[in-house]
């Protein structure tokens, strides 16, 4: 019984194989130098991280994405997390603080948001529901599952917009890139 | 006295409701357009602040990015107005010399049609025949894809109606005595063509291009729609106003086509075109 | 008058332009029986239903509702002006006469962008008003005038003076000409120019958008909204196909009654 202690973390393109290095107990000497064997590699079976080329996945406004095959054979389009994580955002309403008629609008962010209507709205964009009590009532049932709704880790990993303002948002000063100049260097990046 | 007084009141009665129109609706709101221009933004909020700063007009002057924009706009905008000129002058006289009055009929029913199919439907419409698994690719094997070649040939599919019709008008009020005379007196076909037809024909010509050449100046619609990452001058308009929240930017990139139209009607009403739009 | 390849080379070439202007719209009609939500080329299979959810959808038949209450509006402001500002500039003679027909053209010789933004900004900012309908409408009468310009003086240069002249040595009141002599031989003309009004009223979109405001949705708004949507694309397919097949009517009729072909303008 071994264990892997290093591997060369890049496959050979040649051989398509990993060089790995393991460490086994040989404390009876019956491992000469120089021989042959065969390993066999206890895998964990919860792995569920695949890696697939960059040209495998299609890039949307919803975010990066990879299509599937799913339980019912049928080719569905799954979000996927780069490592080094997303941005992301949330739809949200607001009120205004003169607002003529408020408790109109507090009827409707009541309603808007509820599990039901939010499964409906969220369904309907392709977006997970920001109401997690709505995956109950999505009309595909694994609906929640593939947009990380209720995955905590995934959302943690999300870095979510703000407005970019001169006065940077960490407090390191005010030199930071207003939000009209992104617009200006994005016209000039295309030319 | 009287009655020229009386003809001076009713030119007056017929003439002021819409000078009125005109001139406070619309002089009125270019105007306010070219002030804002002159203004500026709070760079959180986007509202615009009564200042007066020349920035943006310096701007708009300078900028490397928009003196390509401007370029490439007019560029395609020219380039379209050739192509639908080439379609629609020979169509156009088709109509009105050669065909039965029942096909001329048809033919012009035919022609103005495409104008009440929807401009977002139609420009959708060349995005799905040009994409790389649309029908021109599946019937020639190529598809120049999205980009600069996909905005000339939508923006001329676009636009061919407006061509067509006023190169028919002034075809149409070529008399037909003046071609037989011409043949009479020994003209080929080609000569009759450039030296009796052309001059005749060219105000209406004029007059088309002058809807080709704005209306392709000013498109950022179906440029979005099939040009890919192509940016024009109205796309760069609408993001400074719209994504940037910039509206005096915006307004002094207006004055850019703004002042390529005026140019181009002043030139054309030498040609007569103004009266044959 | 031509010689015979000439004209076959004419015909030739209408012919192929003519199927370089229907070629989208014939795809357009596929796509709206396409059952493929992705516009499949060639379609696997045909369907109605995109048509059963369009007469369902709500916010179609509002928007479309919408658009003909605009562009109703829009015509009739542009008929009144546009017919007043035609008899002035061809009956009467009077100085700065060519600056008129100048500034009534410049409208929809202007990019529609700028037209819009000036609009929004003299409404918003200047005014202080709420976008709405009624922006709207004033926006798209003020490129509407310029069309019953155009069609109403074509025809009035070619009618000429000479039968209202008649009209009043025999005694008749200005009114009177105008009644019997003048506006039966114009009618085509009103007619032509509402139908090419209304029409781009109907379909315009850049000045809407900067005239209509977050509450008013007309057509092309919603078309707009719904094109980048893969449930609701289809949808728009067969909008754009009925649109299209309904619209011949009022071309054809624009053309039966707007008499002389040659004096139709935009």
């Amino acid at each position: 019984m071994g264990k892997v202690a290093r591997t060369a973390e890049a496959i050979d393109p040649s051989t398509r194989t990993l060089l790995t290095e393991v460490d086994v107990p040989n404390k009876d000497g019956r491992l000469l130098p120089g021989s042959f064997g065969e390993v066999h590699f206890a895998v964990g079976t919860n792995v569920n991280k695949v890696t697939v080329p960059v040209n495998a996945m299609l890039f949307r406004s919803e975010g990066p994405q990879v299509a599937v095959i799913g339980t019912d054979n049928k080719v569905q389009v799954n979000t996927v997390l780069p490592k080094e994580g997303s941005t992301g955002w949330s739809d949200t309403w607001m009120l205004s603080a003169k607002a003529a008629h408020p408790n109109c609008m507090y009827k409707w962010m009541d309603w808007i948001t509820s599990p039901e209507v939010n499964a409906q709205v969220a369904e309907y964009f392709g977006e997970a529901p920001a109401q997690t009590k709505a995956c109950e009532h999505t009309s595909q049932k694994d609906f929640c599952d593939i947009y990380h709704a209720t995955d905590a880790k995934f959302a943690a990993d999300l870095h979510y917009w703000t407005t970019p303002q001169k006065h940077c948002v960490d407090g390191s000063g005010n030199n930071c890139t207003a939000y009209n100049e992104w617009v200006d260097k994005w016209q000039q990046i295309k030319g | 006295m009287s009655i020229l007084l009386g003809r001076r009141i009713s030119l007056a009665l017929l003439l002021i409701p819409p000078l009125a129109w005109l001139v406070v609706a619309y002089l009125g709101s270019l105007a306010v357009l070219l002030v804002s221009a002159f203004w500026t933004t709070n760079a959180f909020t986007g509202a615009v602040v009564h200042t007066f700063t020349s920035d943006n007009i310096v701007r708009v002057l300078t900028d490397a990015v928009f003196r390509t924009a401007t370029v490439r706009t007019v560029s395609v905008a020219v380039v379209v107005t050739v192509l639908c000129i080439v379609l629609a002058v020979p169509l156009a006289f088709y109509m009105a010399k050669v065909a039965s009055p029942r096909v001329r009929l048809a033919l012009v029913v035919a022609v103005t049609t495409p104008l009440w199919a929807s401009y977002l439907v139609k420009a959708y419409a060349w995005r799905v025949l040009l994409s790389p698994e649309g029908p021109m690719s599946w019937t020639t094997g190529y598809s120049p894809g999205y980009g600069l070649t996909a905005t000339v040939i939508t923006l001329t599919y676009l636009w061919l109606p407006y061509m067509v019709i006023p190169v028919f008008a002034a075809f149409e009020r070529v008399p037909d005595s003046l071609v037989d005379a011409s043949s009479d007196l020994g003209a080929s076909d080609f000569a009759t063509l450039r030296m009796v037809v052309a001059p005749l024909v060219f105000p209406g010509i004029a007059a088309g291009s002058i809807f080709t050449f704005s209306l392709s100046l000013g498109d950022y619609i179906a440029v979005t729609i099939v040009g890919g990452k192509t940016q024009m001058l109205g796309n760069i308009i609408y993001g400074q106003l719209v994504t940037a929240n910039n509206q005096p930017l915006a307004a002094a990139l207006s004055i850019i086509p703004l002042v390529a139209i005026i140019g181009y009607l002043l030139a054309m009403r030498r040609t007569g075109a103004l009266e044959n739009v | 008058m031509l010689s015979t390849t000439a004209r076959r080379a004419v015909r030739a070439w209408t012919v192929l332009v003519l199927v370089f202007l229907y070629a989208p719209l014939l795809l357009v009609v596929i796509n709206a029986f396409n059952a493929s939500r992705t516009f499949a080329f060639p379609p696997t299979s045909f369907t109605l239903q995109w048509w059963v959810h369009a007469a369902n959808s709500e916010g179609m038949w509002k928007s479309l509702a919408n658009s003909a209450v605009v562009g109703l509006g829009a015509t009739t402001i542009a008929l009144v002006l546009g017919t007043m500002a035609a008899f002035a500039v061809q009956r009467y003679t009077f100085f700065g006469r060519n600056v008129v027909s100048f500034l009534v053209v410049l409208p929809i010789t202007l990019p529609g962008i700028v037209t819009g933004i000036a609009l929004n900004a003299t409404f918003t900012s200047a005014l202080g008003v709420t976008l709405g309908m009624a922006t709207v409408i004033v926006g798209h009468a003020t490129f509407c005038i310029v069309i019953v310009f155009n069609n109403t003086q074509a025809r009035l240069r070619r009618l000429g003076t000479s039968l209202d002249d008649a009209s009043a040595d025999l005694g008749a009141s200005p009114w009177q000409t105008f009644q019997y002599v003048t506006f039966p031989m114009m009618r085509g003309a009103l007619v032509a120019g509402a139908i090419l009004a209304f029409a781009l009223s109907f379909d315009e979109i850049v000045v809407t958008t900067f005239t209509a405001g977050p509450t008013v949705q007309t057509l092309p708004i919603w078309i707009f909204g719904n094109l980048f949507r893969p449930n609701q694309a289809p949808v728009i397919n067969v909008v754009a196909a009925a649109l299209t097949l309904v619209a011949i009517i009022p071309v054809w009729l624009a053309q039966r009654f707007g008499g002389d072909p040659a004096t139709t303008r935009i």
